[in-house]
């Protein structure tokens, strides 16, 4: 073939979806234009009158608007005989610093109450140790600081779900269209992962510390296990692409998160908790109650239970149940920590693990439970407008997204 | 995708050096490889080129429609026939293009904005096709999954693909669709292509010999 042919067959080959593409192509671009920030401007303006305001709304909410009264004795009647009346969240009941997520972006709180609203981001994630939060916004990841310095970022197109390796916070996966991509922890090195995955957030197979260290740079270190669109999880590594292993075809989880000690991954899906070995096999399938579908789940920090909250559909409308499941006995069964009517849809353990803060969307509320002692519950009431300050209409409930080490100032 | 032709290009390996020449009435690709401007037409759309880099810098959301309008056919087209995989290539082409905003204000205006923008999306596209081939060695056959991705998104278009050079493409490594591509469909030189690829000149044109000479096998097999 002539090169003048072979020139002109690549030109004009057919190209699925050329023109749709291209389109697609400059909406992004073009919004990414439009969001880039000037020669010149700093890039974390600092927005003092911003957070004073924010304050300020929030103490005029507390003291002026007691309404919410319903909510409040709702509560106090329905949740647990004794559980205390609901109050605006003051302070945290154990030790550590929340990551929450609202209709404003991500705050971080700290123990004694206080709260930082970190920037216009969508989603965010505590880097292992504190120092940093992985956010997303339309068009943008970054690593920003916890007082809000942007570290650095990297345009992708709609990044979700971003998640950092445990332990050294070397690399972040994270997803972005059906795409699973990995970056360096110093924002370098992105690369594609996997480019088709489920719409799950990724698990990094944690490493010790010390162990890391030593293996800095070696294969095996960064780890991570994605779930396929056709319900597979796959076990790759981050800088190898090595596929290590490949489950059976299955529901496509929701949520995937490995035990603190690597002994087990869990795949959380609909009505059931699917229990891996580190190997890939699958150990058991532990069944929630019947009718119950699973809306969040996550290891205690212990790695010994795994706590999932859920709804499920009865005569009376939506009722919830948030459960515990102590996954290092030999015969696993749900243990019911909690019911009520609504909805419970985030849930977050305390990093010393003695507590787990369910979000309860129906009430506006919080809910904070001692696995040991169900009895005892705390209530923190009118919570989407602590995160909310300012707004009219109806924000929504602020969702709970990470209670993280407590060697960042959490007392 | 029409182009405008006929036009001259540096020859490389002894090949024949003169483009088919095709009527066009639509002006909308340009030369991709390092500039060589001689002309007074290529010229002149340099200085409009470094003009809208030189607005886009200062804010023109017009100026960046050019660029993009410009240089997207290409480098999508570029990072398809290396990936083969339609998503993949768009996420490649957009990823360039954002890296390109990202880098903006840094540009030097003496540079080609072409070559530099296919740069980023031939490396990537090398990047994702290996990583693809890597999880090859796993078990899974990666056309089956181009074929489950491709079916499971049917409104990105028929995965279905007919032309037989690029089905015969499709065979080739990475490395070497990448020059091939760099070569045919951009038209670098061998020269150009070793910069773009940091590879030593010599490999590049024993890539391109046996690139060549497997896309013929190819085709023979195929017909």
């Amino acid at each position: 073939m002539r090169s003048a042919d072979l020139r002109r067959r690549l030109r004009d080959a057919p190209m699925p979806d050329e023109h749709e593409a291209r389109e697609r192509g400059w909406r992004v671009v073009h919004a990414a234009y439009a969001g880039r920030r000037p020669v010149g401007a700093s890039a974390t303006a600092p927005r003092p009158l911003a957070v004073a305001l924010a304050m300020a709304a929030i103490v005029l909410a507390v003291v002026l608007t007691p309404a919410g009264a319903k909510v409040v004795d709702l509560v106090r009647d329905v949740v647990m005989p004794n559980a205390r009346e609901a109050k605006p969240l003051t302070a945290l009941p154990a030790p550590g610093t929340l990551l929450v997520e609202s209709d404003q972006g991500p705050w971080v709180v700290q123990r004694d109450g206080s709260q930082r609203l970190l920037g216009d981001y969508r989603e965010a994630e505590w880097s292992p140790h504190g120092y940093y939060v992985a956010v997303t916004s339309e068009h943008q990841l970054s690593a920003v600081e916890p007082d809000g310095t942007v570290h650095w970022s990297l345009n992708r197109r709609a990044p979700s779900d971003p998640r950092w390796v445990p332990e050294t916070g070397y690399r972040i996966a994270y997803r972005t269209g059906s795409s699973m991509r990995v970056v360096g922890g110093d924002g370098v090195e992105d690369h594609m992962l996997d480019p088709s995955v489920a719409p799950t957030p990724p698990a990094w197979r944690p490493v010790p510390l010390a162990r890391a260290k030593m293996t800095q740079g070696e294969a095996g270190e960064n780890v991570v296990a994605v779930a396929e669109p056709d319900g597979r999880i796959e076990l790759i590594d981050a800088d190898t692409l090595t596929v290590y292993w490949r489950t059976p075809r299955g529901p496509v989880p929701t949520e995937l998160a490995w035990s603190a000690d690597v002994a087990r991954l869990v795949a959380l899906s609909g009505s059931e908790v699917r229990v891996f070995s580190s190997g890939g096999k699958l150990l058991r399938t532990v069944r929630l109650p019947a009718g119950m579908e699973a809306t969040d789940g996550a290891f205690a920090p212990t790695g010994k239970a795994f706590a999932v909250t859920g709804t499920m559909r009865t005569h009376h409308g939506l009722r919830s149940q948030a459960l515990v499941i102590p996954l290092a006995e030999s015969q696993p069964k749900p243990r019911p920590l909690l019911a009520n009517t609504g909805t419970f849809s985030d849930l977050s353990w305390s990093p010393d693990g003695r507590w787990l803060l369910v979000a309860w969307r129906d009430a506006d509320a919080w809910l904070f439970l001692r696995p040991r002692r169900p009895g005892d519950v705390q209530t923190a009431g009118q919570v989407s407008r602590q995160f909310s300050p300012g707004s009219t209409s109806g924000a929504k409930v602020p969702q709970p997204v990470g209670w993280c080490c407590t060697s960042i100032g959490g007392s | 995708m029409i182009v405008p032709g006929p036009r001259p290009v540096a020859a490389g390996l002894g090949e024949e050096i003169e483009l088919a020449a095709e009527g066009s009435t639509e002006s909308v690709a340009v030369p991709l490889r390092l500039a060589r401007a001689t002309s007074p037409s290529k010229a002149l759309e340099r200085r409009r080129e470094r003009r809208w880099i030189k607005a886009a810098q200062s804010g023109s959301e017009q100026a960046l429609e050019h660029l993009y309008r410009r240089h997207w056919p290409w480098a999508h087209r570029a990072a398809y026939l290396v990936v083969h995989d339609a998503a993949a290539a768009e996420d490649i082409a957009q990823e360039a293009f954002l890296a390109a905003i990202r880098s903006l204000d840094r540009f030097d205006r003496a540079r080609p904005f072409g070559p530099w923008l296919n740069r980023i999306v031939v490396n990537r596209a090398i990047d994702w096709a290996r990583a693809r081939s890597l999880r090859r060695e796993t078990g899974a056959d990666p056309d089956a999954d181009i074929a489950a991705t491709e079916s499971a998104n049917p409104e990105r278009g028929s995965p279905v693909y007919s032309d037989e050079v690029v089905t015969a493409l499709r065979q080739l490594s990475p490395e070497h669709r990448a020059v091939v591509v760099l070569r045919y469909l951009l038209e670098y030189t061998p020269g150009e292509i070793a910069t773009a690829l940091e590879l030593p000149r010599g490999t590049v044109n024993s890539r391109l010999r046996r690139a060549l000479d497997q896309l013929g096998t190819e085709m023979e097999v195929a017909r």
